[in-house]
């Protein structure tokens, strides 16, 4: 099922406090507080994870991606959205306003 | 009467089950017309804020708290009952579990509580709250320990245990997280990491351990192992699976030893196979109770995974820790579940008085001699600890008898952790020694089975343990 969470290309997201990660085998591993069920990221999501220390803006993360695999923002834009979301969802990530 | 029992949060690991224990008590009291809320704040992870709001909504008078303890939550029971105490000073308390059977007097003098019970609290507390319901003296009740009004410690008269097990309601699951316990991981039993629970459910069939080992705690169960009966046992399984449907993967059983009497375990899979019952069960197993006939029968009765406490390598530790245990037959008794297709999960201690690099060596060859290839995949989980007395144990109280704890409640707050931290180190030799065996153990039997075993549940404890900072 898809989020229902919209996000924009101008949002900036950040993680969220409290949540706890490692990173094992090169993959992000999350726990978010008062959740014992781990949740693990796929190496484009560890990657935008990373991206996400500091607020950041979302059109610049479409591009990391895009630039990363070498394809249109246009084609990026609707994954790293859909993404962004779900983490969103999960409260695992918040937007903040500039 | 209003009841309220609490389960307070576990400080050494973040492992969601239902406590037993405590949903047979409130099981008790619903049944004898009192009523239950419960607080399970190990499931919940409610910060101490959280925690403090909801006692300041609780109207005292009327109100018993119960609640459950092990050895080591020693420092978040004495801060509940303070806040209790001071938010809620009309409350009645009462702390039962293994930490109160085991240090009642201590219990009653140093926390803020009324009562402390002792042993199997299902009587106890049915009537205590009955004798409080009548404004009676709880002097008429078995197995407490209070102050009276002069202040004289009063230690009512010794309760024995449960005869029979049969009569016990079943948990009033719906007063409990069910789904947060469903919703667990549970890396013992192989972790998924996309975000889905294991759908374990915590079941027990018995009670009692006949075996003596000195780290462990026999205050409130006994040694004499007293089952259900099987068909109580089958209809609680029935009962959660028309609740819950396919959410439970698994049934869990809490036994210290399920399968001790060969014949309960025989009628139990007759009884699941009679009943249709095509579910996935695991247990604790004892090596000296395992045989080939066993293992086939209880895996085609759908046991998909058994624990065992192998806890060394060394017979020379195993003899002191009084296991009563073989290496030889501990190495059989595995290899047979391994034959028969049972996973497993095995429980190592380091840490023993005499514990030396011989004895670590002992423990890694243990490993090497049983590990084949094919074996790899059936291993789920290997448990290492450092050897902990805990109170309530013969190991404690032979450390405390060397004048090893000289101030108790200083050494209740210490002693929580038996994963990383050295309470007492008994061992004989320094604490980096310490350390440097538990690692040369730990990287000896892991080099043997792939470090993939073991390695994400290491990650996902630390953490577990980060996240519980605020909790505990």
């Amino acid at each position: 099922m898809k989020p229902n969470i919209l996000i924009g290309p101008d949002d900036q997201v950040i993680r969220k406090k409290g949540v706890v990660y490692r990173i094992l085998d090169g993959q992000i591993l999350l726990l978010r507080p008062g959740d014992p069920r781990p949740f693990r990221l796929n190496e484009t999501g560890t990657r935008l994870w990373q991206m996400m220390e500091r607020p950041a803006r979302v059109a610049d993360l479409i591009r990391r991606v895009a630039d990363r695999y070498r394809i249109d923002t246009d084609r990026a834009a609707p994954d790293v959205a859909a993404f962004l979301a779900d983490l969103m969802e999960r409260r695992l990530i918040t937007k903040e306003t500039s | 009467m209003r009841v309220l029992l609490i389960n307070p949060p576990s400080p050494a690991i973040y492992q969601v089950f239902m406590p037993l224990g405590l949903a047979s008590i409130a099981g008790c009291l619903l049944r004898h017309g009192h009523e239950v809320t419960v607080w399970d704040i190990n499931a919940e992870r409610w910060s101490k804020e959280a925690v403090l709001r909801r006692i300041r909504r609780l109207q005292d008078r009327g109100l018993l708290v119960g609640i459950t303890s092990l050895g080591g939550d020693y420092p978040y029971v004495n801060w509940l009952c303070g806040s209790f105490r001071t938010a809620c000073p009309e409350t009645q308390i009462v702390i039962g579990g293994h930490l109160a059977s085991a240090l009642p007097r201590f219990l009653v003098e140093h926390l803020p509580v009324d009562f402390v019970a002792v042993g199997e609290g299902e009587e106890t507390m049915v009537e205590l709250a009955g004798a409080l319901d009548d404004g009676k003296t709880p002097a008429s009740v078995r197995g407490l320990w209070f102050r009276d009004p002069t202040g004289r410690i009063v230690r009512t008269p010794e309760r024995p245990r449960l005869k029979s097990l049969g009569n016990l309601p079943l948990p009033p699951w719906d007063l409990f997280p069910m789904e947060i316990y469903l919703q667990d991981p549970h890396p013992g039993l192989g972790c998924r990491t996309d975000g889905e629970g294991a759908g374990l459910v915590s079941i027990m069939a018995s009670r009692g351990c006949p075996f003596d080992c000195i780290y462990c705690d026999h205050t409130v169960k006994g040694y004499r192992p007293r089952y259900r009966p099987v068909e109580s046992v089958l209809h609680e399984m029935k009962v959660l699976l028309e609740k819950y449907g396919d959410r439970i993967k698994v049934f869990y059983f809490w036994d210290d030893i399920l399968i001790w009497d060969r014949r309960w375990v025989h009628e139990f899979c007759e009884g699941l196979a009679r009943k249709g019952l095509r579910v996935q069960w695991t247990c604790n197993g004892h090596v000296n109770r395992v045989d080939r006939r066993l293992a086939e029968e209880i895996k085609s009765a759908g046991c998909v995974n058994i624990r065992f406490g192998i806890e060394s390598g060394s017979q020379r530790i195993l003899d002191a820790l009084n296991k009563g245990v073989r290496v030889e037959r501990a190495l059989t008794a595995l290899r047979t579940c391994l034959d028969a297709g049972l996973s497993l999960t095995l429980y190592i201690m380091v840490g023993m008085t005499g514990e030396n690099d011989d004895s670590i060596r002992e423990t890694v060859d243990f490993f090497r001699r049983l590990i084949r290839p094919f074996y790899l995949s059936q291993i789920k989980r290997l448990h290492f600890f450092m050897l902990t007395p805990f109170v309530g144990t013969k190991l404690f109280d032979r450390v405390r008898a060397q004048g090893r704890v000289p101030d108790l409640e200083e050494y209740l707050h210490r002693a929580c952790d038996a994963y990383y931290d050295i309470p007492l180190n008994i061992s004989g030799r320094k604490d980096h020694e310490l350390l440097r065996m538990r690692e040369s153990l730990e990287s000896g039997i892991l080099g043997i089975f792939g470090e993939e075993t073991n390695r994400l549940y290491e990650v996902l404890f630390d953490m577990y343990r980060e996240a519980a900072v605020g909790i505990c």
